[in-house]
């Protein structure tokens, strides 16, 4: 099926997907299932990778160079939070639970290390199946989590130059002048309450871009995934999002339809089934 | 894979004799019980005809062990008994070999654990012939001498209809299935 056919999920429904709170994660898999194949942004997997992959991976950093499981534990929640630790609990919970031992330790070391890793290709492999929306060819998107043979797992995602990307943003920006335009109209008139940090950086990278002086590179494309995901979703039938501040403004303006996931009431379990 | 083999599993309990022999009464359904002190004595497991009983070889590698096991569980020409016992033993062999990845490259062991998050305590029966045939060719990977950038990629393709994916998060947010996440790291912290 052609991604113009469906709609669009934003980056945070891939991640709800997965999200700590069971009714999330039924209740974004809930829509996906309602509103058939969905597509995504090619912007999107730069997204994920720099979030739910980083989180894998910081995972499987601690477990590897760990000594025993308590040092692991103490690790992973010194540095990835409670989030961390509980995706830790789960791979526990898969090889076993409480009926685990913990020593000695490589075993367990070992198992885990092995499912770890394994979910990082299989989620990987899972977002790359997705339709995928990537008007702007972002080089970025393109690029895989690597694990290398000298067991080294490099998930980084560099900043952008002319010499290591060949992305068409400039092209992608000037094929939606017009959207630009209005959008730019619509940041200036909008209520200042409802101006986020994130569209003040819009509305400066369009001014720029419209005044042709735009400097990409670095990681501005991320300070904007908003406007990138939202020019995408104008091929699609809508875009699925939980960032209602952000995108109401963006489709009201770029012109596409909006499906909000209600992930606040989703959490405090006022809304099941379908949205 | 050769003739028909007398078969029985367990070879570190030393209680169970395994032997591996032909059997050359195996087409005609005989039960063969050999003399005791003989050159054919066999312990057998099963006392039924052996057709064609899962047949592993056990001086292999637990991965080696695998590879023939998933082939036994893929046999059109086994019980589906036979064929079931062949899959857990796949599997226990899986679990094993993920118990000592710690020296196998990054890619073994990436590929060892899709394979085992797509598998997840399933039975035979949940598999269709196209992902049995899947799973062995994966577990076919994982006996090659070296796994390679590209198996990896090949091996989420082939399981991808298996979603490997790990429902992570759900259970410990509802409550279902055993402690909580963070209880459950205590009770595996106390252990220590």
């Amino acid at each position: 099926m052609s991604p113009v056919n469906g709609w669009q999920f934003d980056t945070d429904m891939l991640i709800h997907r997965n999200d700590l709170d069971g009714a999330v994660a039924s209740g974004a898999r809930a829509i996906e299932a309602e509103l058939g194949p969905v597509s995504i942004a090619g912007f999107s997997k730069v997204e994920f990778k720099g979030n739910e992959v980083q989180s894998l991976v910081l995972l499987r950093n601690k477990v590897k160079g760990s000594d025993d499981f308590s040092s692991a534990v103490s690790r992973i929640r010194n540095t990835g939070g409670r989030k961390a630790a509980l995706m830790l609990s789960e791979f526990l919970r898969f090889l076993g639970g409480t009926s685990l031992a913990v020593n000695p330790w490589p075993p367990l070391q070992s198992k885990l290390l092995v499912v770890i890793e394994g979910q990082i290709l299989a989620l990987w492999h899972e977002i790359s199946s997705f339709d995928t929306f990537d008007g702007l060819n972002c080089t970025r998107a393109k690029e895989k989590p690597r694990l290398t043979l000298t067991g080294e797992c490099d998930v980084q995602i560099p900043k952008c130059t002319k010499t290591n990307v060949s992305c068409d943003i400039d092209g992608f920006l000037d094929s939606h002048r017009v959207r630009l335009e209005s959008l730019r109209q619509h940041l200036r008139t909008m209520p200042t309450d409802l101006l986020t940090d994130e569209l003040e950086r819009v509305g400066k990278a369009i001014d720029e871009a419209l005044a042709g002086g735009l400097a990409w590179g670095g990681s501005r494309c991320r300070s904007i995934g908003d406007l990138l995901i939202g020019l995408e979703a104008t091929k699609a039938k809508g875009l699925v999002t939980s960032n209602y501040k952000e995108h109401t403004q963006l489709s009201a303006a770029l012109g596409y339809r909006l499906k909000l996931f209600p992930i606040a009431d989703v959490r405090r379990k006022l809304v099941c089934g379908s949205f | 894979m050769g003739s028909p083999l007398a078969y029985a599993s367990g070879d570190s309990d030393e209680s169970v004799q395994v032997v591996v022999r032909r059997n050359p009464d195996a087409e005609l359904g005989a039960v063969g019980r050999g003399t005791p002190g003989s050159a054919t004595t066999v312990n057998y497991l099963w006392e039924f005809p052996l057709r064609s009983p899962p047949q592993v070889d056990h001086s292999l590698s637990p991965i080696g062990r695998a590879n023939q096991a998933i082939v036994a569980a893929g046999s059109a020409d086994l019980e589906l008994t036979e064929r079931s016992n062949a899959f857990d033993l796949w599997m226990s062999l899986l679990e094993e070999a993920s118990e000592n990845a710690l020296q196998r490259s990054a890619y073994f062991r990436q590929v060892l654990g899709v394979l085992l998050t797509a598998v997840r305590k399933r039975d035979v029966t949940d598999f269709s012939p196209e992902e049995l045939t899947s799973l062995q060719t994966v577990t076919n990977i994982l006996h090659s001498p070296s796994v390679v950038e590209a198996d990896t990629g090949r091996a989420a393709r082939l399981l991808a209809s298996m979603r490997p994916q790990l429902p992570m998060f759900r259970a410990a947010a509802t409550g279902e299935g055993g402690p909580s996440g963070e209880d459950l790291l205590e009770q595996l912290l106390a252990k220590q």
